[in-house]
């Protein structure tokens, strides 16, 4: 019982270690080797089948050969016993002897005097007959030989016997001789077989696990928090095949079309395919493993969506808190430094009208250019911290921005730069806060001109684009250095040596109230350009 | 010569500006709290008020809405360091003739000031005229005045 109980044991163990060994062996080599194994079971049941098959069918043949041969012989022998004519009786037995299994042949004629033996020696010698030869029948005796009696009859008349010895052994060796050809061949095509059965499974494997593969690698790079698609290279897109221009179709650009109801509907209205026809659908329906690709594909896309907008809204919450944060301190800070600029303002403008002097003239017209330098500042503050809501107004946009370069033309052409324009003047008046909107040019184009050098060249144009006016405020000077080029825009950042860093945080919070968007692009040493992508609100 | 009220709580732009006011021809009175401020306009009759609005305890607000509720009607122009568009709508709404951003222009200061008391001594005129269409016609009886004012 113990013994029995340790064994199981043991059996267990051994069977869970079998079974956890395979578990851990990649998809791939599990489905290579039960391929494999399949086969060469497959095989060598069918190769023994065929050759146990084709020995018995010959075994079978060569015994119906004997019978007829020698029933044969019982018949063609009656003249020769009847005319006793013994040469001719050796004759027909020799001629028999040559087919394969036959031990001997023994002819004795009624009184059991032998007239025709295979061995020459027994001729003439006698044998008992009784009322048993009279009969058909066989025995097999203990050395496997069959003895087959048959007797000679004329007619109805008794004249002798057929004694014949068949050796199974003989029979089954030749059998073997004769398969021996048969085996050699079964051998040479299982061997091929096997080898392209390796093959077939090779490939089969790779087929399937490859696409696994990627999957696994796509999953492992998660881990190491990259997020990348798993590239399909014969997945086809509808857009492209069908040249379908529905931007608002849900399937529009997306893979596996045919699972979109709605889409489908679509396709069979506008494009009177049948999905189960559609070459979009033949050509990228795949397997599960695809299914799960394209599933695992669209789970990164919106992964990576939703981290982007998360990204976005964090960003957002700081600046925002970064922004009322500001808001109340620019305000106290605002009005803690206006009331005594007041008071200085005042009293310097009382002096300036009350006592005369050229040293106290120019002394006083420093404290007055400082003391609105100050109070631009503190404005600039005052104004980023508590924006102003837009009023939108319809105008021309390409007019505002002329008011605005009326404004710095002068000092451009002074510092010896160059200012080009280039406007679109077929852009309909639409409706912007056109005062808020030339804060920002003005903002982009003082920020140009604080950039640039004698014989740099400022330019401006405007340009429709879809349903956009675009404004394009470019420069070729300084540029801006890529590891700056995304802090830009953060209130308080500035490069300047004057300035309160609050000019571009207002273009683009003034940009973003009208819905629109900014696009930096610069390159140190060679210029920095500003779109401003404004929609068109007709 | 006009007489203004200016009250602010900082010491060194009451000096100043009320310096420069004199300078310009103005009778200027002073005061620093809004307290203060009321017991001179009970005293003296004002000709126009120029009004801080951060004041300690009342504020420039409060104020006006005293003036409103005393029926004392007299021009009021605000000063602030606040420079926003709520504040200024607000002190309109509550009956201010002018706003004006600290730290302030002594000349806008000025002819803002000119205007308000000329303005106000001319709407003061129209509603002496409005007040009696028929000075001669309609006796001055309580019962009559109440239908025609």
């Amino acid at each position: 019982m113990q013994q029995m109980r340790i064994l199981q044991n043991l059996k267990n163990s051994v069977t869970s270690k079998f079974l956890s060994k395979i578990k851990r062996i990649s998809i791939g080599e599990k489905i290579f080797f039960a391929f494999l194994i399949l086969f060469i079971i497959l095989i060598l049941t069918v190769n023994l089948l065929i050759l146990n098959y084709q020995k018995k069918s010959l075994k079978n043949q060569i015994n119906r050969n004997i019978t007829t041969l020698l029933e044969n012989l019982s018949k063609d022998t009656i003249d020769h016993i009847v005319f006793f004519d013994p040469l001719a009786i050796d004759e027909k037995i020799t001629l028999i002897m040559g087919n394969p299994g036959i031990e001997y042949i023994m002819i004795a004629d009624k009184n059991g005097r032998i007239i025709g033996h295979s061995s020459k020696k027994e001729l003439g010698n006698f044998i008992k007959i009784g009322e048993s030869n009279l009969k058909r029948w066989q025995y097999t005796d203990n050395e496997g030989i069959r003895h087959l009696n048959i007797p000679i009859m004329a007619g109805d008349t008794f004249i002798g016997i057929l004694r014949t010895g068949i050796s199974e052994n003989k029979v089954n060796q030749y059998v073997t001789e004769a398969t021996k050809n048969l085996k050699n061949y079964i051998f040479i095509l299982s061997f091929f077989a096997f080898g392209f059965t390796v093959f077939m499974s090779f490939m089969l494997s790779k087929t399937l696990i490859k696409p696994l593969q990627r999957l696994k690698d796509r999953m492992s790079s998660i881990q190491a928090d990259k997020l990348e698609l798993c590239e399909n290279p014969s997945t086809v897109l509808c857009k492209d095949i069908l040249n379908c221009e529905k931007a608002d179709c849900p399937a529009f650009g997306k893979e596996r079309c045919w699972l979109i109801k709605e889409a489908k509907e679509n396709c069979k209205k506008y494009h009177n395919i049948d999905c189960k026809d559609c070459y979009v659908y033949k050509v990228s329906c795949g397997d599960e493993i695809g299914y799960l690709i394209e599933t695992f594909n669209e789970m990164i896309i919106k992964l990576k969506h939703s981290l982007e907008e998360l990204d976005k809204a964090t960003k957002e919450k700081l600046k925002l808190e970064k922004s009322s944060a500001m808001a109340e301190m620019a305000m106290t800070v605002a009005h803690e430094i206006k009331n005594p600029l007041n008071a200085i303002k005042a009293s310097t403008s009382y002096i300036k009208s009350n006592f005369e002097g050229e040293v106290l003239k120019e002394f006083l017209s420093i404290i007055d250019k400082e003391t609105e330098r100050l109070n631009e500042l503190i404005t600039s503050f005052l104004s980023y911290a508590r924006p102003v809501p837009l009023k939108y107004e319809k105008a021309n946009v390409n007019k505002s921005i002329t008011d605005v370069i009326k404004l710095i033309e002068t000092e451009v052409k002074e510092d010896g730069k160059i200012l080009k324009t280039e406007f679109y003047e077929k852009i309909p008046e639409f409706y912007f806060d056109s005062y808020q909107l030339k804060q920002a040019i003005l903002n982009l184009l003082v920020n140009a001109i604080d950039a640039t050098n004698r014989g740099d060249t400022i330019s401006i144009s405007t340009s429709m684009k879809e349903s956009k006016v675009l404004i394009k405020i470019s420069d070729t000077g300084m540029g801006i250095p890529d590891e700056l080029l995304n802090k830009i825009f953060e209130p308080f950042f500035t490069t300047k040596t004057i300035g309160s860093g609050l000019g571009l945080a207002c273009v683009e919070r003034i940009i973003k109230d009208h819905d629109g968007n900014v696009i930096v692009n610069s390159k140190k040493g060679e210029g920095t350009e500003f779109i401003i992508e404004l929609p068109l609100k007709l | 010569m006009a007489k203004i009220l200016y009250i602010d709580d900082e010491i060194s732009a009451l000096k100043a500006i009320s310096a420069i006011l004199k300078k310009a021809g103005f009778n200027i009175l002073t005061a620093t709290t809004a307290e203060e401020g009321i017991s001179l306009l009970k005293e003296t009759s004002i000709d126009c008020l120029l009004l801080d609005y951060r004041l300690p305890q009342m504020d420039g607000i409060e104020l006006l809405k005293w003036l409103k509720y005393s029926g004392i009607n007299i021009p009021v122009v605000m000063l602030t360091a606040y420079g926003t568009i709520e504040k200024a709508v607000e002190a309109m709404k509550l009956g201010a003739y002018h706003y004006l951003i600290k730290p302030v222009d002594t000349e806008l200061l000025i002819n803002v000031l000119k205007e308000a008391i000329e303005k106000s001594s001319m709407l003061f005129k129209e509603k002496e005229k409005v007040y009696s269409p028929f000075p001669e016609i309609i006796g001055k009886s309580k019962a009559m005045q109440e239908v025609f004012i």
